[in-house]
């Protein structure tokens, strides 16, 4: 019966919430289109995301998908400006900006630019100044200002190849131009010689009397004006990276205004020039046959451009859509309630289910991570994110192994905890940025990620399956009404993990070091991320010695593994807030408060049980 | 534990190397005036401690195989800690496209050297520019008595001039400034008082590695040059960097990579080879590291850090055993326990 309903929880997984209307545009396509962003090419959809994140803070819009309101801004820029997406972070800000007061805090683009133009001194004075010394209040304006740039940059990225508005066909005759191509800029910039000596010859004849200028001689001063206005607002455009290297030589990927500014155009980016023109225009008229098509032929010409790996892009695309964290941490959390229902109920089959369903959830968990290496051609952890998401498997694997054969509720319950606890945090830590990120020079190297990093995330993990492990004991201990078989038996268990910890732990300490002596030739530089790791050895070390040695009781033991968690949060990313060191990623107040939260709320734990036990009379010989 | 986190959080503080000499460095920490075991003195014991337990206290047991192996690696390691400490050399070494080297830089020592018409004569390590210390050599033809030294000083200019003072010293006074927390931006100083020259050149002089413009003496036409600098050491083979190539992810200005195309040169002998990030060049016990890289005038010099460790292999041996003991013994305990 378990099976089926395990079965039944699989097949409903890969269901998504919102099924694609039929009658709408068609994304599939437009969303794996390559683009080169933060040094790493990527499908378009994946950029959308982020980039939506970040300027958001929700993964994506209400009722829409990232890539859609992404094709939204890039094709329909008057209308993407007074969506209010903005979301400024404080109250402060919002008052510092002199922005109208609005519950939820988001603003539209022309809000925010009309804001930023009214408080230029404030952005200079910040330019000036040194990142590292930001106050957390400039570190958010510092964002926000970015944010409202790149979405700048998103609206103007085609407005090379939006016809302009204001130029009459007459104007047009009088350059030359009469073939009835849509008067772009791009295709303007043949004539732009034409209509530098026109302007100058009126400018020569009748200086700024306009009053006397001919309907022609307007018709050029205005697009003159246009063109420098366009010139002005877009030419440093450079966030889109959408056109791919075409001479020898080069790796880079170049937005569309930056191919003009650069001179790099080739035959192959007038090619593109013409399909964005022809997507765009598709998007606007609302024909999906024909936006299908066009994005079908742009993603062809994408995929066969050297450094891009069309399996790759799908691959993304569909880890993306398929959001597989939080389907991960569903499974977890049903397979958690199964655990807690079959031992308060005393049943044995709501575990064996529990049992199932957390298996189905590590399976999901490999895939998962098996994809991001896929697609990042490294292996599975070299950031704090994939660090997190690393451990919590680590954890199910040790549950489901100790649960192997009889499949108790403790090792279910532990190991489903930690690993929820885990992935939770993960989405806290991961920030605003891309999950799916390149690394700096010196940890650019699969050898070390795949041996030292691997190795001490495993003793992380280990380390805490013990604490929790101890955690559990001290809690049944506390509310009494259990057998002292039991508790010898999970105290073994716990000394077993706790053994299997300090190998992991020291031996992936130690190759850290290797790894240090290998790249910047010293072994140990006391770095807070390798005390971290020493502090983890030492406080197993003392245990394990201080319970063969005799000088540590059952209690005194467990007491001291509950510790353990807190000393692995400190040690992985307490050492973070220090800001110091070659390991120390970016770190948030949020991310900073969960950190001390979770100490305070295992301090108290430990000691309120401890406390409790303490006073019992009962098992008192026992410790 | 305490001395560790103590040690971690102050990096914050007072940084890296400041924070390593207080608390991580020393055989004895103090705590104001009260003396307590530093990081050595307890690793120190830690040792002993094993020593003791594996000869007098260990069953020497097939079934404690493992346990032993284990214990006896982290002796190994922390041997390797105590000839790394005594005998490791560390410095760095700057090179330019086309610039070829055989000085090594030491990251934190300073010595004040003395230089005759431009070649070395002499140098005076650090740990001697104590006040009071008089310094005298068989070929100098006047003598140097140190009246200050300071790891970190700076320069203010004077109003009036000092009678006796000579080159620099006339228009600066050298003083005392708290540690930076980067030993980089620390500029030591020197203030001596040098006598028995000829030409009446005795009187105050001041050494900075702030200064560009050394302290000079002329004595029957010979050139002497006093400066304070970061202690040079000379390799047996010499350096000469072909390019620099730092690679960055393309887009942004994030670094992928870093290279340097260098030629080995050794007597006759010149070969070439490169040093990349991960990547160190070995040559007669000494190791090359790509440490990082400098822009200066449009053109990149590379920094290479030059290390010389004769404990080098000892944490290779000792994780080997570590890994090998640990393993032993959880398997020993999982098949006790199958065998229950």
């Amino acid at each position: 019966m378990t099976r089926i309903f395990t079965l039944i929880l699989a097949l409903l997984l890969p269901l998504q919430l919102h099924a694609e209307d039929p009658q709408a545009f068609s994304y599939s396509a437009f969303s794996q289109i390559p683009i080169l962003h933060e040094g790493r090419i990527k499908p378009l959809g994946s950029f959308a995301r982020v980039l939506f994140k970040q300027i958001n803070g929700h993964a994506s819009p209400e009722h829409a998908s990232a890539i859609q309101w992404l094709a939204h801004a890039l094709f329909k820029p008057s209308e993407a400006m007074n969506e209010r997406i903005f979301f400024v972070q404080s109250d402060e800000l919002v008052k510092v900006l002199s922005l109208p007061v609005n519950k939820n805090r988001y603003y539209n683009f022309s809000e925010m630019a009309a804001a930023f133009a009214d408080h230029q001194s404030l952005f200079e004075t910040l330019a000036s100044k040194n990142k590292k010394a930001f106050t957390p209040q400039e570190q958010k304006l510092s964002d926000l200002y970015n944010n409202v740039n790149n979405f700048a940059d998103i609206l103007g990225t085609f407005s090379l190849l939006v016809p302009l508005t204001d130029v009459d066909n007459q104007t047009l005759e009088y350059l030359g131009v009469n073939d009835h191509s849509p008067a772009t800029y791009l295709y303007l910039l043949k004539f732009r010689r034409e209509i530098r000596t026109k302007e100058l010859i009126t400018l020569t004849q009748k200086a700024d009397h306009i009053e006397t200028y001919t309907p022609t001689e307007l018709g050029i001063a205005r697009l003159t004006a246009r063109i420098t206005l366009l010139e002005k607002m877009d030419k440093n455009n450079s966030l889109l990276r959408i056109i791919p290297p075409y001479w020898e030589g080069t790796e880079e990927w170049l937005a569309p205004w930056s191919v003009i500014n650069k001179d790099a155009g080739s035959p192959l980016s007038a090619t593109l020039f013409a399909d964005w023109q022809a997507l765009a225009m598709a998007y606007q008229q609302d024909e999906k046959t024909e936006w299908q098509e066009k994005s079908q032929k742009l993603l062809m010409r994408g995929q066969t451009r050297p450094g891009v790996r069309p399996w790759a892009l799908a691959l993304e695309v569909f880890y993306n859509d398929f959001n597989f964290l939080n389907k991960v941490f569903i499974t977890y959390i049903v397979a958690l309630g199964l655990a807690i229902a079959g031992l308060l109920r005393r049943s044995s089959r709501l575990q064996v289910f529990a049992y199932r369903v957390m298996a189905l959830g590590a399976t999901l968990h490999c895939i998962m991570i098996v994809i991001r290496m896929a697609i990042l051609m490294r292996p599975p952890v070299s950031t704090l994110y994939e660090s997190m998401v690393f451990v919590s498997l680590i954890a199910i694997v040790f549950g489901l192994r100790l649960e192997w054969r009889i499949h108790r509720a403790d090792g279910l319950i532990i190991s489903s905890f930690v690993a929820c606890l885990l992935l939770a945090a993960a989405n806290v830590f991961a920030g605003n940025s891309d999950s799916l990120e390149v690394l700096v020079a010196v940890l650019n190297t699969n050898f070390w990620l795949a041996t030292h990093v691997v190795c001490i995330t495993t003793g992380y993990g280990s380390s805490l399956v013990a604490g929790t492990l101890a955690q559990l004991y001290l809690f049944k201990r506390a509310i009494g009404r259990v057998e002292e078989r039991d508790l010898i038996a999970l105290q073994r268990r716990i000394h077993l993990v706790a053994l299997i910890a300090l190998f992991f732990t020291s031996v992936g300490t130690m190759l850290g070091g290797i790894w240090a002596d290998q790249s910047w030739g010293r072994f140990w530089g006391w770095d807070p991320k390798e005390n971290g790791a020493l502090w983890i050895v030492l406080w197993l070390i003392w245990l394990i010695h201080g319970r063969i040695a005799g000088q540590l009781g059952h209690l005194g033991f467990a007491v001291g593994m509950a510790f353990i968690n807190i000393v692995v949060a400190l040690a992985w990313v307490g050492v973070n807030l220090l800001n110091v060191g070659l390991h120390s990623y970016g770190f948030t107040d949020l991310a900073a408060n969960s950190l001390f939260s979770f100490c305070a709320f295992e301090l108290v734990f430990i000691a309120i049980t401890t406390i409790i036990i303490r006073r019992q009379k009962t098992l008192s010989g026992y410790l | 534990m305490v001395l560790l986190v103590s040690g971690t959080i102050s990096q914050r503080y007072i940084g890296l190397y400041q924070s390593q000499n207080l608390f991580l460095g020393n055989y004895i920490f103090w705590l104001g005036s009260v003396p307590l075991p530093g990081a050595y003195f307890t690793l120190g014991l830690i040792g002993v401690s094993l020593v003791v337990k594996l000869v007098l206290k260990s069953p020497w047991k097939k079934s404690r195989l493992g346990v032993i192996i284990a214990h006896s690696s982290i002796l190994v390691l922390l041997v390797g800690a105590l000839v790394t400490d005594l005998f490791r050399q560390e410095g760095y070494m700057i090179l330019g496209p086309g610039d070829t080297e055989s000085t090594v830089y030491d990251y934190h020592a300073r010595e004040l050297a003395i230089l005759k018409n431009g070649k070395w004569l002499l140098s005076v390590p650090q740990s001697q520019l104590r006040q009071g210390n008089i310094i005298s050599h068989p070929s100098l033809p006047f003598s140097l008595r140190i009246n200050a030294y300071y790891p970190n000083s700076v320069l203010s200019p004077l109003t009036t001039s000092v009678s006796l003072a000579h080159g620099p010293a006339k228009n600066f006074s050298l003083n005392f400034a708290p540690l930076n927390s980067e030993d980089a931006d620390n500029n030591s100083g020197a203030v001596f008082e040098v006598s028995g020259t000829l030409s009446q050149q005795d009187g105050v002089y001041i050494a900075s590695e702030y200064l560009a413009e050394p302290s000079v003496i002329l004595e029957k036409s010979d050139h002497y040059e006093i400066i304070l600098r970061h202690e040079q050491r000379e390799l047996p083979f010499s350096v000469h960097l072909i390019r620099f190539e730092k690679s960055d992810y393309p887009g942004t200005d994030m670094a992928r990579s870093y290279k340097s195309q260098i030629t080995v040169k050794e007597g006759t002998l010149a070969w070439d080879t490169s040093i990349e990030m991960n990547q160190p060049l070995r040559h007669l016990g000494y190791t090359f590291y790509q440490s990082s890289f400098l822009e200066k005038d449009g053109k990149q010099y590379t920094v290479l850090a030059v290390v010389k460790n004769i404990g080098a292999l000892f944490p290779y041996i000792a994780i080997a055993s570590l890994c090998t003991g640990l393993l032993l013994h959880l398997v020993g305990m999982l098949l006790t326990k199958a065998r229950q």
